[in-house]
């Protein structure tokens, strides 16, 4: 067996430690690794490192490396395992010497964009005529009269500010997931 | 343990932006993996922030830490994509708040479909008024199209007769005439100069612009007593600017002389003409005129 694919096999074998670790079911686990790796990018963006999702993956490797050690031995909060980990795997990028920035992919921003423009239009659409017209209108006017505008919509709604606040990022974020996906079907096509 | 109500939705966008003290930052991040609820919030609060961005919303402060700190991940980058789109979208008003190369980059920015779509019915419209104009109004096309042009005479072999049909001879101006259309003959100022004129009393000339213009100069003489004439065209200072051999008289009592304009310039001037007897050159007279 080539090193290569003894590695590969190794990486599949701590994957599959970690999941099991996580969570009984493969399902669920699943879950909670996207959850874990999501915060993890989350609070080492906040720390402005420039690379987050490696650095992510990285103490994701690491901790599925470990399993065998603590699985029996660690109590606790799992994820703030994966915060201690972080921690250090941090603290060795902070060492290294700084890398250039990458260069951003501007050749495909403008398709991109053309893309991401088809998809909103194409994602407005399926969404509850109410919740349509909701986002139209948080959306719809400048900072000055955006606070009058959205009081004059809580009451329409019957709501408070803050939850009309929560129902328009809610209905945000479901565009955003359905967008997401649009753009995905875009790039295979 | 801390609960979300404990932290504030202005602490949460400071985390996002990278600006809790270490301490903060510490219990905030052990929170964040495991409170659900903050992760939620949190997860909110990015909208929020991308969307303020997205809009303008920002202070200058705020606003730098967001692009430095923001953007950093590809989930992130398209939230942003998406806060832009709906901005493009649902909020004009919003983009009379941006810089103005910022606005006319969001107003021109071909890339966006709106945009193709309007060039494509433009051309498809210029397309069928086109096709309706040939076919429904034939006369108005006829305008457009170019009409046959008869030749041009051609220039006759002496244009000099064909100018000055009464002029007999006149070397110089022969030549520019000959090379010329018909229409763009050059025009003369025409000055008749008496040979009692003195250079107090002598007349005016006005000096006509371009090149190809000349002024004509009929010097008046006495009597015919010679076929052939010379003149010579001198500043006061004695310095010869022109001359012309060969003239004969016009009606027996007046000889042209054309001066390129080009030659002369403001200030006063003396014509000397002569005349061949019997092969030697004998002054007849002078005269004088004045070019303003």
């Amino acid at each position: 067996m080539s090193p290569a694919k003894k590695l590969q096999l190794l990486q599949q074998e701590d994957l599959d430690r970690l999941l099991a670790w996580l969570d009984s079911d493969p399902e669920r686990a699943g879950l909670i690794y996207e959850k874990i790796r999501r915060r993890l990018i989350t609070i080492l963006a906040s720390r402005h490192c420039s690379v987050p999702e490696e650095l992510a993956d990285e103490t994701i490797d690491r901790v599925a490396r470990r399993i065998e050690d603590i699985r029996d031995t660690y109590a606790g909060e799992k994820a703030l395992y994966f915060l201690g980990v972080m921690n250090n795997v941090h603290h060795e990028y902070l060492k290294r010497p700084a890398l250039p920035p990458r260069p951003s992919a501007d050749e495909d921003e403008g398709a991109g964009e053309e893309a991401t423009y088809l998809c909103l239009d194409k994602c407005l659409d399926k969404l509850a005529p109410h919740a349509r017209r909701l986002i139209e209108q948080y959306y719809a006017e400048n900072k000055r009269a955006k606070i009058d505008l959205r009081k004059r919509l809580a009451t329409e709604f019957g709501i408070s500010l803050n939850i009309l606040r929560l129902r328009a990022l809610r209905i945000r974020e479901k565009l955003q997931v359905c967008i997401e996906e649009c753009l995905c079907q875009y790039h295979l096509r | 343990m801390q609960n979300a109500a404990d932290f504030s939705d202005e602490t949460i966008r400071s985390f996002l932006l990278g600006r809790l003290s270490s301490t903060e930052q510490s219990v905030f991040e052990e929170q964040f993996l495991v409170n659900e609820e903050l992760e939620a919030r949190v997860r909110l609060a990015e909208f929020d922030l991308t969307d303020d961005y997205a809009f303008g919303r920002l202070s200058a402060t705020d606003q730098t830490q967001f692009e430095q700190t923001f953007p950093l991940t590809t989930e992130r980058k398209q939230k942003l994509n998406v806060s832009t789109a709906l901005r493009d979208r649902f909020a004009p008003a919003s983009v009379s708040k941006l810089p103005m190369a910022e606005r006319l980059r969001v107003l021109v920015d071909f890339r966006k479909p709106a945009w193709r779509y309007a060039f494509a019915v433009l051309v498809l419209a210029l397309l069928m008024a086109t096709a309706w104009l040939v076919t429904k109004e034939p006369q108005i096309v006829q305008q457009f199209l170019p009409k046959r042009v008869l030749p041009k005479p051609a220039a006759t072999s002496s244009p000099e007769k064909a100018n000055h049909p009464s002029l007999s001879a006149s070397p110089t101006h022969a030549q520019q005439s000959a090379q010329m259309p018909a229409h763009e003959a050059p025009s003369a100022s025409i000055v008749v100069l008496n040979a009692k004129s003195t250079i107090d009393k002598a007349p005016a000339v006005r000096l006509p612009h371009g090149d190809n213009e000349v002024v004509r100069l009929q010097l008046v003489i006495e009597k015919n007593q010679a076929r052939r004439y010379r003149a010579e065209v001198l500043t006061i200072a004695g310095q010869s600017i022109y001359s012309s051999d060969s003239l004969t008289s016009y009606d027996d009592f007046m000889v042209n002389l054309d001066i390129p304009a080009r030659l002369i310039k403001p200030g006063d001037y003396q014509v000397r003409l002569t005349r061949s007897t019997n092969g030697s050159p004998e002054k007849v007279t002078s005269y004088y005129f004045r070019v303003q």
